[in-house]
């Protein structure tokens, strides 16, 4: 009886040090790169198999190469939570890429990130990086407390066109300089005529840019909100005046084949069925032509906080983990993404932090309008419009590294049931504010 | 070299409660050593109680601390009390007892999510009540982002926990003599002068064990709260575990083990000052 019991527990001893022996071990080759992990669908994923195949063609060490560990599509929450965890344990990836949803708006003040400023003095190479020949507003958005924590790769800015015809029949002026206090006056016509028709609208995406508002009214660097400033509230209810797609059918408009549907017929894929006044450019600028068809559009900066604003948003980034031992490896992955080629080739349709790429990518952008829309193109207006949208880069103030953790988990569900009606607007602000503010300050 | 009998049960015993030893050594000894490490770290150096000064200055810090006190004094003796008279009452009645006994177990037996399915039912903007309200013309009561969510937590715990605590009371009172009662009946003791003089005091070892396992049940409610709420409910039931749970995510462990360390001691006082009450108070001795 005895026996048999020292045995029962000998075995129950023994199995789980035994199994823990079974745990998939990486191979030497794959512990000696770099990590990354990826949403499936990453868009830097495609850049890092670019740079392998580039460490394999010039006989680079391994160590350079990065190992991408892509998430589970079904299982993205237990993928991210098994990522925290390791970085919480003082391992984790080498590099975090901003695509990953996680909260960079609260990782950026705690010391979860390297400085990459270090990692630069520290580079012994012979092509050491020269942060001077990238745009500096961009750049310069990811440096707190004089630490840079992330590397921005692409960014895009918060400018909107309007069909210039639109503009002319409904007394918008072409430069004009629109806040959430002014527009409902600068759009009046419009607006008026807009509450009758169910063809016309203001924006393509109200959500956009209430999300917009709500960013401008929280301050993650100082961890404060001012949902409850006179302010906000002003601004608030000056934009919801825009939004007059909820004021009737939204079935009916958004089934509708009004007279501004598909303003810019070419590329109309990249924006579906518009009947709205503005589209919005910040999300891509480089795939949109700019004189499609007969009509011609104007430039507007988008709607902010204050008339002078001029918004851009960084687009790909990526932050070196503080626990991580291959700094220097990665900066040579940092150097090879910001090069020149890279940043003019596989930026998408967004700008590129690299000067002399964003230089090639907008004449080449020229070039393209022209050869489709060749005889229907002003080439004085076009040329007046790129100048518009170089004065609006060169000028921008405000960049925001995009608060999608906060946007999606904390108050997306909220923000969408505003916006389709299925709350009212004093339970959207009450929520908005305490869940905000618990964010913020826990 | 021959051990006495009572050496080689000494082995035996130490044997018997090794495997429940190894698995608290390592799934709570040594990460609690780690919690208490983190907290007394900032960024990889050491910084003393730095982190504890921060967390008692941070006031979500306090207003979850705050919440999960509110809510604990007055769900745990809520259910203690209800559960006790409800185990009263069955216990008068020995023939239905059991059917009502199951069934009130019922709901800790139902999927969580299942179970709050139906709250939202209840509560919902749209839900029953408030179409009932609306029907009466009266107001809307907003569950969900007003002082009755906590209200709406306190009623899913005690419906929810009630069952079980039931069992444990009917145990104890059926375990009780009878004779003492009956002879207290019969020097013309009132029925709430023998609840309150002689099956109150008798039931103090049951009643000890219902509270333990309704603190122990208490911080499970945080799943209920998750469901319900989110991440980020309203501040009227943002609790401890949201506090710590959050910061998980948020990466911000040193706030994150000192919030654990200072929870651990909070439930340790309530403990201790429960076992020392329990012995003082324990009549069957």
């Amino acid at each position: 009886m005895k026996k048999t019991l020292c045995l029962i527990m000998a075995i129950l001893l023994l199995i789980p040090v035994a199994l823990s022996g079974c745990q998939n071990a990486e191979n030497t080759d794959e512990q000696e790169q770099i990590l990354v992990y990826l949403p499936s669908s990453s868009y830097l994923g495609e850049v890092i198999r670019k740079y392998n195949r580039y460490l394999v063609d010039n006989n680079y060490e391994n160590r350079y190469k990065i190992n991408v560990k892509l998430f589970d599509d079904v299982k993205e929450n237990t993928s991210i939570t098994k990522m925290v965890t390791e970085i919480m344990a003082g391992a984790g990836p080498d590099i975090i890429a901003l695509e990953t949803d996680i909260p960079f708006e609260k990782l950026m003040q705690q010391s979860i990130f390297a400085d990459i400023n270090e990692i630069i003095e520290n580079d012994t190479s012979e092509e050491k990086l020269d942060l001077s020949v990238y745009n500096s507003a961009i750049m310069d958005s990811c440096v707190v407390d004089g630490k840079r924590l992330m590397i921005p790769l692409a960014f895009s800015l918060n400018v909107m066109s309007a069909p210039s015809d639109l503009c002319s029949e409904y007394n918008i002026p072409t430069d004009a300089k629109l806040s959430y206090s002014n527009a409902p006056e600068v759009l009046n016509d419009f607006l008026e005529k807009a509450k009758d028709s169910e063809d016309m609208t203001v924006f393509t995406d109200f959500k956009a840019q209430l999300l917009n508002l709500i960013d401008d009214y929280v301050d993650f660097g100082e961890n404060k909100v001012y949902f409850d400033t006179p302010q906000f509230q002003s601004d608030f209810k000056q934009l919801c005046k825009l939004n007059i797609v909820n004021n009737s059918d939204n079935s009916k408009k958004n089934n509708s084949r009004g007279r501004y549907r598909d303003p810019y017929s070419f590329f109309s894929h990249f924006y579906g069925s518009s009947s709205s006044l503005f589209q919005p450019v910040f999300d891509s600028f480089f795939g949109f032509d700019v004189f499609s068809g007969s009509d011609s559009h104007e430039l507007i900066n988008g709607i902010n906080k204050s008339e002078s604003d001029i918004k851009a948003t960084v687009k790909y980034a990526m932050a070196v983990n503080a626990n991580s031992n291959k700094k220097q490896e990665v900066l040579e992955f940092i150097k090879y993404a910001l090069s020149q080629h890279i940043q003019t080739d596989w930026m998408d349709g967004y700008m590129p932090v690299n000067n002399q790429s964003f230089g090639m990518k907008l004449y080449y952008s020229t070039l393209e309008n022209n050869r489709f829309f060749g005889n229907d193109t002003d080439s004085s207006k076009s040329a007046e419009f790129i100048k518009k949208f170089l004065t609006l880069v060169d000028g921008v103030n405000v960049c925001n590294i995009p608060n999608s953790y906060y946007h999606n988990n904390i108050i997306g569900d909220i923000v969408d049931d505003f916006i389709s009606g299925k709350i009212s607007e004093q339970k959207f602000l009450n929520q908005l504010n305490s869940k905000t503010s618990i964010f913020v300050n826990e | 070299m021959r051990m006495s009998v009572s050496a080689k049960n000494k082995l035996w015993g130490y044997l018997f409660i090794l495997p429940s030893a190894v698995g608290i050594f390592i799934f709570y000894i040594i990460p609690f050593v780690m919690s208490l490490y983190y907290s007394l770290v900032t960024y990889g150096k050491f910084s003393g109680l730095n982190n504890y000064f921060e967390l008692l200055g941070n006031s979500y810090f306090l207003l979850a601390l705050k919440n999960t006190v509110v809510f604990t004094a007055i769900a745990i003796p809520l259910l203690l009390v209800t559960s006790f008279a409800i185990a009263l009452f069955l216990n008068s009645f020995e023939k239905i007892a059991s059917f009502f006994q199951s069934t009130l177990l019922i709901p800790m037996l139902i999927p969580t999510a299942s179970v709050l399915f139906v709250w939202q039912i209840f509560l919902d903007e749209k839900g029953i009540i408030n179409n009932i309200l609306n029907a009466l013309n009266l107001s809307q009561i907003n569950f969900y982002d007003s002082g009755f969510s906590m209200v709406v937590i306190i009623l899913i715990f005690v419906w929810k926990n009630c069952g079980f605590c039931v069992i444990l009371f009917t145990a104890g009172l059926s375990n009780m003599p009878k004779s003492v009662i009956e002879s207290a009946k019969l020097e013309g003791a009132s029925s709430f002068k023998v609840v309150t003089k002689i099956i109150v005091p008798m039931m103090s070892p049951t009643t000890f064990f219902v509270f333990l396992m309704a603190i122990i049940n208490s911080f499970k409610i945080f799943r209920e709260i998750f469901l319900l709420f989110g991440d980020y409910p309203n501040e009227n039931v943002y609790f401890l575990q949201n506090f710590i749970n959050n910061n998980f995510y948020n990466l911000n462990y040193s706030q994150l083990s000192a919030a654990s360390v200072i929870l651990t001691i909070i439930i340790v006082a309530v403990l201790l000052v429960t076992f020392r009450i329990e012995r003082k108070s324990n009549y069957l001795e």
